[in-house]
This record gives structure tokens, C-alpha cells and sequence, in this order.
């Protein structure tokens, strides 16, 4: 075996030179430099700007409260610059009949008024807070307004709500004359360098979990397209370095641009004191990257021959872009009982790291907190088994030597167990083994039948002469299945309330888990036509029922419901749903069994020669 | 490089060939060509000498080293002795040839002053001096098919294979092929060739092999496989300007085979097949002549090994 660190130069070597031929290398040096100055000035901007635009996106990004609650909580009113704050204050001091200051003195009364209104019922310790509401609002009786009996149908005061009581307290202390002052931006240096690190933060995310996949898979699929790989299969690197060649190559230009954000974030988050969450965002990102380049890669390669790059990026943009969002989303403002959102979703976890890194918000329970940070370290490691065996695959793929499928038994039965662990740790706290179960089955469900796809033999076989292992395969899935409820079991105990109807659940179960990995095998290792196509939809759709029946079968004893849904719509649908749990099963079957071809007997050819 | 095919096999689906039973000599330093129809199995046979495709069954022994029964010799050290341009062979069109070739160089492990002095020891080789910084896709089809000669070339292997080379390439482009391979074979580079346009290989190669569904019908040198199957039939078009009917008269007192009469550029073509040689077609055109009848052209339009090819093959080939 040759030294790792000469392989890994020879391999990266090629196409690291290719990637930055020419003026591209300084071109993509001083793009990255210039983002990084972006970042830290649009940060800044951000942070202390006192625009209009700054605000709006400070506000949106929860770094300020609304414009209009804040001078309704801190009884002020704010002001653009001096000029302006010189013509408030002259209408302050003015007695004119409508101003600015008077109308929000107006309505500070009126808050007044509703708070020492006897119809009130006032908690006994803010006795104090309604005396005083009380006394001011007699003294400064001026300021009623002439529709009063109009307005004091929209007042409203809660003592139980803060806010409310805050407000009132600054009308209080006021004395019903608001602040009028220039307007500034709440954040101060400190803050605003949080802010930066989080811009940059979100652009690493955004690199790692889009773009750097999405090059990555484009890259693969221009490759596969053109035809470009198959020379290079005939060189003297090996299918291992050629994928890694392929994918450092792609990636050079993302690390590239990435480099000066990596410095901006931790430098940021080092000032901010926050390190350690900043560290683990970033190896976070590279664990969770290199899953999706690995699928990403596999999807190109599953496709790339038939569908131009342009279309596989955009179906790989739809798809990450949809998933990074979603993730970032959910795992910025993690919440108790969303928590295991980080081991199923890739941007779940660094999103919330991110959040943990630069705005932290203390709302979860330390129990939380710990079922997180385990998660967290789940998800991390279970996103690097999983890219590992996808670069398995890909490798085998690549070279060729995918006769017997691009994942060997025990990877493959590796991979169904961190999918699996993955998906039972996504789960809600539970307590009922059969619900554990099902849930973990149907979270986990599509990407094993990825994991299946990687055991059916591909290789230099044409697609219409592959012969299907289909049993051994069914065998090894159903073995998978058999591991989520091991897991059920060492998760929540064995079943409490077993019932008969679970039986026939089961029946359901099997049949809906079979089929499905009959579509998959069906539609990833023999060619469709459009016909079979819509047929396969419908075997899905069908799965989708028999599973939803089985799940209503395992978890309740169910008093009049049907073995066969349908047939409660019409007894005609009830025949058609029996006919299709009959026939579908067989045909997918059928399409395993090799036609009766006219052999060629070689031994007939002209033997001139010999 | 000597290589030595031993009852090659390659299978799909463990019953259909693609090739089987395939056994070849190849001498070091020859050029070999690979003759058969499409589907004959000779890029899948190429592809398993060039170690990207492991047999079904049987070895390839490289100067007297194979990987083993139904396994390629998938070394490092063997695929830097090896170029292999396989079929429909494509360029990164926004690459330059300089920069496709140090891509290529680097994949095969020389780095540094050696690659830079081998590429431009390269693109004057192919004559790609003046075309160094123009991107790939700008340039014309031979000089994109000599830039994929060359990367093959480029680090210097003792094996050259060429799958179909010369397909889609003009006249020009053709010749440009012969001149480089000319030079591959004074290097003394192993070569095997494969192709379906007999004409480019009789004169070019130092031997043959004929595959049809994945068998070896014949092999061996060119002159040997022309005398054991007693070709000497050449095929010639002759375009006249008058005296037709005389040229009529002497071919059938040559007892030549007239295989086709037509019409080119306005004049009578007669498409006749000679049995006898050159010699013979010599006495023909004297013939002719003294008849009366007024030759313009007469050129030779089949090689002999189409004729080998046609006699032993069921097949149709170009």
C-alpha cells in the first residue's frame, strides 16, 4: 500500500491544479478576500448603522425590538437626528392642540386611565404601581382626549403580562412627558462583533451544506456527461484517489472562499467568548458536508449519464437548498421536543450551533440541553460513518468494481444502523415500543432504501442483463428492519399491552416494508419504461396506505375498522384495494425474472482461422 | 511491452459473451490490429487490456506478469506503461493543451520540470506548438484527436491502445493519425489498434486479429492471413472518357469481374475486381489503352484484408 500523504498529494495534485488554472487561482483568492471584507462591513453595518434598512434588518433578526413597541415601552419617542429632535422638542414645550409628543402624552394617560379604572382587579403586590397610575392620571387630567369614551375601548392592561407593566413604568417615571431622543442602535461593539460572526457563520453554513455539495455533485455529473472520466479511469491513480482527486478538486474553490469566513467566525467568537460552540459549528458543517457531497455525488453519479449538469444542479439546488433551509430554520430556535430535529435534519445542528455561537438564548432545560448535546455528537459521528461509506461506494462505483454492489454486507448493515440510531434519536421522548418502532421505520425508510440501492449489483452489467439477488436482498433489509425494533426494544422495553389485532398489523407492515424495497430494486436496477413508471407510483402510494394501516393496526385494537381501509369508501374500492395487495407484490416480481433469450452459440461461428 | 491474451472471456449477465475464448500474442513493439464489426467485443476487449475492466475469465499476461485468472493487473506501476485512448474519447473544452496535459501528466505521477519539459517536448511532437493556449473546443478535429494521442503519449508508456482512432476524422485527419503512429512504431511502442475501416490498417499493422461476437475468427500477420486464405482479388474504379465498350471487351478477355458500372463527375465508372494482383492489373491498363479506351483514373478502392475480412466474416464492415 503506498504512504497515505504521497497518495493523498498525487491524488489532489491533478485536479487542484486543474481547478485553479490560469488566472482563476488569484481570481478566486480575491473573491474570498473581498467576501470577507463584505462580511465584517456589512456586519458592522448591521450592528451600528442607525439607517432605516439597518434597523429593519436588525429587528427581522431579532437583535431589536419593533421600532413602535420600543417607544411604547420605553415611553420615548425617537427621532432621526438633531434636526428633528430640535423641532420635537419644540412642539413639547408648544401648547398646540396636536402634536407628536401630546398625542403619545394622550395616550399614556389613557393607559393610566385603564389602569386605575375600579373595574381592575389588582394583584395585591402591585397595589403600589395602580396608586400611583391613579395619581397621575387626576393630576395631568389635561390630557384626556375629547373622544375619550371612543378610546378607552381599545385600551387594554394586563398586570399579569410584563411588558404591559414595563410600559406603564416608564409612564410613571415619565411623568407622562415622553423622551424624545436621536435614535441609535441598541447594539453596542461587543454585540455587533457577535453579529459578524454570525453573518460569517451563515455563510460557511450555506457553503457547506449547499454549495459545496451542489459543486461537487454539478462537477461529477459534467464529468459523467461529457465522458470525461472514463479516461481518467485509465491512469495510474487508483479509483479511491480518483474520487478524492474528483472531489478536493471541486471543493477547492468553496475552501478557498471559505477560508478568510473561517477567520472572521472564530475570531469573532473568540472575542464573543464563545468558542467552543463556534468549533463545534464548524466541524459540525465538515462532518454534515461530506455526508452530502457523498449523496450528492452518488446522485449525480446515478444520473449524470442521462440528464445534463445544468438539470442535475438545479434538482441538487431544489433539494439541499430546501433542506438547508428547513434545518436552519428549525435548529436556529431549537426548542424542547424538537431537539432531535439535529440527528435527521443536516443544517438542524450546526444552525443551532451557530445560535449557540453569537445569540444564545438560554430556553432549554438542562435535561434538554444534555438530550441535545448527546444528539449533537450522534449526528456528527453518524454524518461521518455515512459520508465514509458513501465515498465507499462512490470509489467502487468509479472504478468499476461494483459487480456485486457499491456496499459490501456489513457496510451496508453499518450504514442501516446509524440511520436507524439516527432516526429513533429524532423521536420525541415516547414511551410504547410500537410507536418507537413505526416512527423510527418510517423516518429512516428512504434513506435505507438508498442503503439498499448500494447492495443491488450495478457495475459494467448493462441494466437490462442484471441479474437481482432479489431474496438475499429482502433478506438483508428485513434484517435492518428487524435492528430498528432491537432498538425499540433497548429504547423503551418490550411492548406493555400486546393485543391479536397486532398481528394483523404486522401483516400489513411486512407487506408495505417488502414492497418497498421491491419499487426500489425494481426502479434503481432495471430500466422503466414511462408505463412502469406511473405503475411504481401507484405501488408507493399503496405502501403508504398498507403502512398507515399498520401502524393503525400494531398501536390500537381497533373496534370496527378494516383490514382493507379502502373498502370503507365503497365496497368496489375495498375489491380493488384486496386485487392490488394481491397483484402488486407479484408483478414487481415477475420483473426479476429474466426473459427467454435466443442464445448465441459461439461454438457455430466460422472457425476459418484455427 | 509483449502482451499475451489467454482465453479472455467477458460477461454481463453470466450467459451472453461479449468476448470469450480469446487468446493473442501480441510482440513487443508491433502494431496490432483489432478488426471486427460493432458489437465484435473490441472495446471491451481493449478496455480489459488497458486494465479499466476486470475478465470474466482468463488472464493478460504483460511482459510475462498478469493479475490472475478473471482479475486485471490493476498496478500503478502497470497503468504508467500504459495509454489507452478509449472510445469517443472527449476533451474539457475550456482547457488549453497545455493545461489538458499537464492535467494528464499529473494524474500519471510527473510533476515539475520533467512534465513541463515532456508537454512541450509533446505539442511539437503532435504539432500542437501554435495551438499551446487555445481551449480545446476551438480546435479542429484532428488536432483535438492528435492532443488525445498525445496525452496518451505524453508519459512515455511501451503500450499504446487506440479504440476506433480514426473514427469521424477526415482525410486529413487520417493521414495526421498514420504519421503519428509511424512515429509511435519507430519509438518502439506496443500498439494495438482498433477499427472497422479496413483500409487504414493493412499497411499500417504488423498483424491482425478478426473478432465476431466476441471470437477470434483469425489471427496473425497481415501477409500471412492474405496468403492463407489466397486473396489475390484487388478491387479498382476505372473512370473513362471514351471507349467503353473496347474496355468492355478487354476486362472480359481479362476474365476481370466488373462490380459495378456507373457514373462519376460525368464519366463512365466501372467498379472491377482483379484476380491476380497488381502485375495483372498493370497488363489490364496496358490493355486498355492499346484498345482504345481512354483511362482517366484508376485507383485501387478495397484493401486485400477486405477481401480476407468479406471472405471470412458474416458480417458487412465499411
Amino acid at each position: 500500500m503506498r504512504p497515505f500523504l504521497p497518495a493523498l498529494r498525487a491524488a489532489c495534485l491533478p485536479f487542484v491544479t486543474r481547478s485553479l488554472r490560469g488566472p482563476r487561482r488569484r481570481r478566486f483568492v480575491l473573491g474570498s478576500a473581498l467576501l470577507g471584507l463584505f462580511v465584517v462591513l456589512c456586519g458592522t453595518w448591521i450592528g451600528l448603522s442607525p439607517g432605516e434598512l439597518a434597523r429593519d434588518v436588525r429587528v427581522s433578526l431579532d437583535l431589536e425590538r419593533n421600532h413602535w413597541d420600543r417607544e411604547q415601552l420605553e415611553f420615548t419617542i425617537f427621532v432621526d437626528d438633531h434636526r428633528e429632535l430640535a423641532r420635537v422638542q419644540r412642539e413639547l414645550e408648544s401648547s398646540a392642540e396636536w402634536s407628536t409628543p401630546r398625542y403619545r402624552a394622550e395616550e399614556g394617560w389613557l393607559l393610566l386611565d385603564a389602569v386605575a379604572s375600579p373595574h381592575v382587579q389588582v394583584p395585591a403586590r402591585f397595589e403600589d404601581l395602580r396608586r400611583r397610575a391613579r395619581d397621575l392620571r387626576n393630576e395631568r387630567i389635561d390630557l384626556a382626549p375629547p373622544d375619550l369614551d371612543e378610546r378607552r375601548q381599545y385600551q387594554h392592561f394586563d398586570w399579569s403580562y410584563a411588558h404591559d407593566r414595563r410600559r406603564l413604568e416608564a409612564i410613571l417615571d415619565a411623568e407622562l412627558v415622553p423622551r424624545v431622543v436621536v435614535y441609535r442602535s441598541p447594539l453596542d461593539l461587543a454585540q455587533t462583533i457577535r453579529v459578524i460572526g454570525g453573518l460569517a457563520g451563515s455563510l460557511l453554513l450555506l457553503l457547506g451544506m449547499v454549495i459545496a455539495p451542489l459543486w461537487v455533485g454539478v462537477s461529477v455529473a459534467q464529468e459523467l456527461h461529457e465522458n470525461t472520466l472514463q479516461p481518467l479511469t485509465g491512469t495510474a491513480l487508483t479509483a479511491r484517489q480518483l474520487v478524492v482527486g474528483l472531489v478536493v478538486g471541486a471543493l477547492v474553490p468553496v475552501a478557498i472562499t471559505a477560508a478568510p469566513l473561517v477567520l472572521v467566525h472564530l475570531s469573532a467568537a473568540a472575542i464573543a467568548g464563545r468558542l467552543v460552540p463556534a468549533l463545534g459549528l464548524l466541524l459540525m458543517t465538515l462532518a454534515m458536508a461530506g455526508m452530502l457531497v457523498g449523496l450528492a455525488m452518488l446522485i449525480a453519479l446515478g444520473v449524470g449519464k442521462r440528464r445534463a449538469p445544468g438539470i442535475v444542479g438545479i434538482g441538487l439546488l431544489a433539494l439541499l437548498g430546501l433542506a438547508g433551509a428547513v434545518g436552519l430554520a428549525v435548529g436556529l430556535e431549537l426548542r424542547s421536543g424538537v431537539i432531535g430535529a439535529v440527528t435527521v435534519m443536516p443544517a438542524a445542528g450546526p444552525g443551532h450551533l451557530l445560535a449557540e455561537a453569537f445569540f444564545p438564548m438560554s430556553h432549554l432545560s438542562a435535561a434538554d440541553a444534555r438530550g441535545l448535546d448527546l444528539r449533537l455528537v450522534l449526528a456528527t459521528v453518524g454524518a461521518l460513518v455515512l459520508g465514509g461509506l458513501a465515498l465507499r461506494a462512490i470509489e467502487r462505483i468509479v472504478g468499476g468494481t461494483h459487480r456485486d454492489g457499491a456496499l459490501g454486507r456489513i457496510e451496508a448493515a453499518a450504514a442501516a444502523l446509524v440511520l436507524l440510531v439516527l432516526a429513533t434519536a429524532a423521536l420525541p421522548e415516547r414511551n410504547h415500543f410500537g410507536e418507537v418502532a413505526l416512527a423510527s421505520i418510517a423516518v429512516a425508510l428512504l434513506p435505507l432504501q438508498l442503503v439498499l440501492l448500494g447492495r443491488a449489483p450495478g457495475g459494467d452489467v448493462p441494466p437490462a442483463l442484471r441479474r437481482v439477488p432479489v431474496a438475499a436482498l429482502l433478506r438483508e433489509h428485513a434484517v435492518w428492519i428487524g435492528g430498528a425494533a432491537a432498538l425499540a426494544l433497548l429504547v423503551c422495553g418490550p411492548p406493555s399491552d400486546p393485543h391479536p389485532g397486532a398481528i394483523l398489523g404486522l401483516m400489513h407492515l411486512a407487506w408495505a416494508l417488502g414492497v418497498a424495497a421491491l419499487v426500489t430494486l425494481r426502479a434503481g436496477t432495471l430500466p422503466a419504461s414511462i408505463p412502469t413508471k406511473v405503475w411504481l407510483m401507484v405501488c408507493v402510494g399503496v405502501v403508504m396506505l398498507e403502512y398507515g394501516t399498520a401502524a393503525v393496526w400494531c398501536l390500537d385494537s381497533p373496534d370496527g375498522a378494516l383490514l382493507f381501509p379502502l373498502a370503507k369508501a365503497s365496497p368496489v374500492l375495498g375489491l380493488v384495494h384486496v386485487g392490488l395487495f394481491l397483484w402488486i407484490p407479484i408483478s414487481l416480481l415477475r420483473a426479476f425474472v429474466p426473459p427467454e433469450r435466443a442464445k448465441v452459440d459461439v461454438a457455430r461461428l466460422p472457425e476459418l482461422g484455427e | 511491452m509483449q502482451i499475451e491474451l489467454k482465453q479472455l472471456g467477458k460477461t454481463y449477465d453470466g450467459e451472453d459473451w461479449a468476448v470469450r475464448d480469446l487468446s493473442l500474442r501480441i510482440p513487443s513493439g508491433s502494431i496490432f490490429g483489432l478488426i471486427g464489426p460493432n458489437g465484435a467485443g473490441k472495446s471491451t476487449t481493449l478496455r480489459m487490456v488497458a486494465t479499466v475492466m476486470d475478465p470474466s475469465e482468463g488472464e493478460i499476461v504483460y511482459d510475462g506478469r498478469g493479475g490472475g485468472e478473471g482479475r486485471s493487473l490493476r498496478t500503478t506501476e502497470l497503468r504508467r506503461r500504459i495509454g489507452f485512448l478509449g472510445d469517443g474519447n472527449p476533451l474539457y473544452k475550456q482547457m488549453t493543451p497545455v493545461e489538458y496535459l499537464r492535467f494528464f501528466g499529473q494524474c500519471f505521477g510527473i510533476e515539475g520540470a520533467p512534465l513541463e519539459r515532456a508537454i512541450e517536448q509533446t505539442l511539437v511532437t503532435f504539432d500542437l506548438r501554435g495551438k499551446a493556449d487555445t481551449p480545446a473546443g476551438s480546435l479542429s478535429k484532428g488536432m483535438r484527436q492528435r492532443l488525445l494521442i498525445a496525452r496518451c503519449l505524453l508519459h512515455e508508456p511501451s503500450l499504446l491502445i487506440l479504440d476506433e482512432p480514426a473514427d469521424g476524422l477526415d482525410p486529413r485527419g487520417r493521414s495526421d493519425l498514420r504519421r503519428v503512429l509511424d512515429r509511435v512504431r519507430a519509438d518502439g511502442i506496443t500498439v494495438i489498434i482498433s477499427s472497422h475501416i479496413l483500409r487504414e490498417l493493412d499497411d499500417l499493422c504488423d498483424q491482425v486479429a478478426i473478432v465476431q461476437r466476441g471470437r477470434l475468427v483469425v489471427g496473425g500477420e497481415v501477409a500471412d492471413i492474405i496468403d492463407r486464405f489466397e486473396v489475390g482479388r484487388f478491387v479498382y474504379e476505372l473512370r473513362l472518357l471514351e471507349g467503353l465498350e473496347a474496355a468492355r471487351a478487354v476486362l472480359a478477355r481479362h476474365r476481370v469481374l466488373i462490380e459495378r458500372e456507373g457514373e462519376s463527375d460525368g464519366l463512365p465508372l466501372l467498379a472491377i475486381q482483379v484476380q491476380g494482383g497488381e502485375a495483372m492489373m498493370a497488363d489490364v491498363l496496358a490493355d486498355l489503352v492499346s484498345a482504345g479506351a481512354r483511362v482517366v483514373t484508376a485507383s485501387r478502392v478495397r484493401s486485400r484484408l477486405e477481401d480476407v475480412y468479406d471472405r471470412v466474416s458474416e458480417d458487412q464492415v465499411n
